[in-house]
């Protein structure tokens, strides 16, 4: 058996829990740079507030509603989501880290599954005030129907065991939920599996699986036998390793100097090898995109550039040589640009590549950047940092509305009297 | 086969293994130098993870250019910092120098939180517990898992501000009590939003 545990309207769950002001409120929290909504709390779900909506498009709303506007603190997000993805694992040998957010267990074994489900629910609440719900099926897929419906139909409180259900219940429980509802099935897909009948997550269910593996992917064929209580899908406890790392931002104010864009593309560039320092890779290309605002459709200009590196690698210097010269080469004058990042491809392993027949000082090249990596973890971020890249930049991101780092910072720590 | 020949090959057998081989083998004096290896040492054959192979290779040729070490070897937690702790009985007479071996890492983190994942840690402002010890920018250690009993220093929150005071009931009410008598008893009623939203387990002070 496979438990799926989400915790409900994470983002907005960790601001409520170090600001009891905001309990029972309309809360929303927006994405980096405060662009679109991307978190909301129940409340605020009911005043119909979709998930991705841009907050200048419901300005209005939020006055005459008084919404509560938070930009995202990812610090503290990420604190708490590794507490409770510790906690969880004290309940399972097998634990699948779905997003910063969700979590499946193995639950294989265990006899009393709903009272897990609840234990579980329980914990978290007392432990770190995350509410959650859990889901709990025979296949992944399943599992997270169930939580879906942990999530909607109050009858469960939390806690909905699939395999305690007959077929017949089960089969009911589908028929009534829509198949763009089914983990994996997005919207295209959903709109093509309507124009052939199938609705429900039950007429999923019972399709062809073969037949739909022709006209679909073989993905969707999965997804069917997942439904139908066949592992198609096993719990991957390794965390894999990223195929590609990605540095962007949008600015805070648009941007036109060359000299700023560089600025720009350093930070992100150093952003990205650090990553991939992190993890252990070496980078074989490196990408830079800048954007305008795809608001003014008529003046849009964006341009991209790959280039491969003379090696794999890690070093902040040797690719952020190549990114420059990348920029350098799509730049345009006299466009305001809002957006700009670098992506790292073609990671590899940095234990299996090849050595070089004259070894360029790749060694001592990594020693520095190591010593780098470590004084900058032990004192401050950018502690050492080259000169482009600026502490404070003009075209830093807008976060008006963010709270402190009350887990991570010293300085920022929560204050009682 | 030879049949001679045969024989001649087992007797030859025969000798080789009867006889304490004189020939061959080891020669005192002969191979490499003691210590002449890169390490400049004797070296041992150990058996290690794959995945760590790497680092500790990495580390070798990192500790040898001792210029670096130091700081490469340090990315382990940086809040922890573990002293050690010598059990060393020092009799009227002399220590056995075999007694100063080291017995075990402490580490503040182990003493002062039992669950880590609950525990947070809180800025006091003010003077209102300077009774039980807790000053002015103290940091408050505080477990959200604990159920708190009356007589515990809880960290609260009334109407949305927090506060860390006493909790103790009156009359079937729960009551905030400060450890300063400059301060009044804060009685909990209905029409507040109250919390009691961790046990304060302990408080750390630096001086310097």
């Amino acid at each position: 058996m496979i438990a799926l545990v989400d915790i409900n309207n994470f983002y907005v769950s960790c601001e409520r829990l170090f600001n009891p002001k905001l309990l029972n409120k309309p809360i929303v929290v927006l994405s980096n740079n405060d662009g679109c909504i991307i978190s909301r709390s129940n409340e605020a779900k009911l005043l119909d507030i979709k998930m991705g909506t841009p907050l200048f498009k419901i300005k209005n709303l939020i006055q005459s509603s008084s919404i509560i506007v938070l930009s995202s603190n990812y610090p503290l997000y990420a604190d708490i989501s590794n507490r409770t993805m510790t906690l969880l694992a004290s309940f399972s040998p097998q634990q699948e880290i779905y997003s910063i957010d969700e979590s499946f267990l193995d639950l294989s074994g265990n006899r009393e599954l709903n009272a897990t489900g609840q234990k579980i629910k329980k914990k978290l609440w007392r432990y770190l005030g995350m509410p959650v719900c859990v889901g709990v099926a025979p296949t992944k897929t399943l599992a997270k129907l169930a939580n879906y419906c942990a999530k909607k139909q109050p009858e469960w409180s939390g806690v909905c065991d699939l395999s305690e259900l007959s077929t017949i219940r089960i089969d009911n429980i589908m028929s009534k939920i829509n198949v763009s509802e089914v983990w994996g099935v997005g919207n295209k897909t959903a709109d093509k599996l309507n124009s052939i009948s199938i609705y429900s997550v039950l007429d999923l269910k019972k399709s062809d699986a073969i037949y739909i593996k022709n006209l679909f992917s073989i993905n969707l064929e999965k997804i069917i036998y997942e439904l139908n209580k066949t592992i198609c899908f096993p719990i991957d406890s390794k965390t894999p390793r990223k195929k590609q790392i990605i540095s962007s931002r949008s600015f805070g104010r648009p941007i036109q100097s060359y000299d700023l864009l560089v600025e720009a593309v350093t930070t992100f560039t150093s952003r990205a090898a650090y990553k991939s320092r992190q993890q252990g890779t070496l980078a074989e290309y490196v990408s830079v995109f800048i954007s305008s605002s795809p608001f003014q459709k008529k003046y849009c200009y964006q341009n991209n550039i790959t280039l491969k590196l003379p090696y794999p690698t890690n070093d902040t210097n040797l690719i952020l040589s190549i990114a420059l010269e990348g920029t350098k080469s799509i730049y345009k004058d006299n466009i305001k640009y809002v957006k700009c990042g670098v992506t790292l491809s073609g990671l590899i392993d940095e234990n299996r590549t090849q050595d070089h027949l004259w070894p360029i000082k790749t060694i001592e090249r990594s020693r520095l950047t190591q010593v780098i990596d470590t004084i900058n973890i032990k004192f401050d971020k950018q502690s050492i940092r080259l000169a482009t890249e600026p502490t404070n930049p003009i075209w830093k991101m807008n976060q008006s509305r963010k709270s402190k780092s009350f887990t991570t910072s010293w300085k920022e720590l929560l204050v009682a009297n | 086969m030879n049949p001679q020949l045969l024989n001649l090959i087992y007797v030859t057998i025969f000798k080789m293994v009867k006889n304490k081989n004189t020939r061959g083998g080891s020669r005192a004096g002969a191979g490499r130098k003691l210590n002449s290896g890169i390490y400049g040492e004797r070296t041992k054959v150990i058996r290690v993870p794959e995945s760590k192979v790497f680092d500790i290779k990495k580390y070798i040729i990192q500790s040898q250019a001792a210029n670096v070490v130091d700081i490469t070897k340090s990315n382990s937690s940086l809040s922890y910092q573990p002293l050690n702790l010598f059990e060393h009985k020092v009799p009227a007479g002399f220590p056995s120098p075999a007694d100063d071996h080291v017995e075990k890492k402490l580490d503040l983190n182990e003493y002062l939180i039992k669950q880590k994942e609950a525990t947070f840690f809180v800025r006091i402002k003010g003077d209102s517990m300077i009774d039980v010890g807790i000053h002015d920018n103290d940091i408050a250690i505080v477990d959200k898992s604990r159920e708190a009993a009356t007589g515990d220093i809880v960290l609260a929150s009334i109407d949305g501000d927090f506060t860390v005071k006493l909790l103790s009931s009156y009359k079937s009410k729960y009551r905030l009590l400060a450890a300063n008598e400059k301060y009044k008893p804060i009685e909990i009623n209905e029409s507040m939003q109250f919390e009691v939203w961790g046990v304060v387990t302990g408080a750390v002070r630096k001086f310097k």
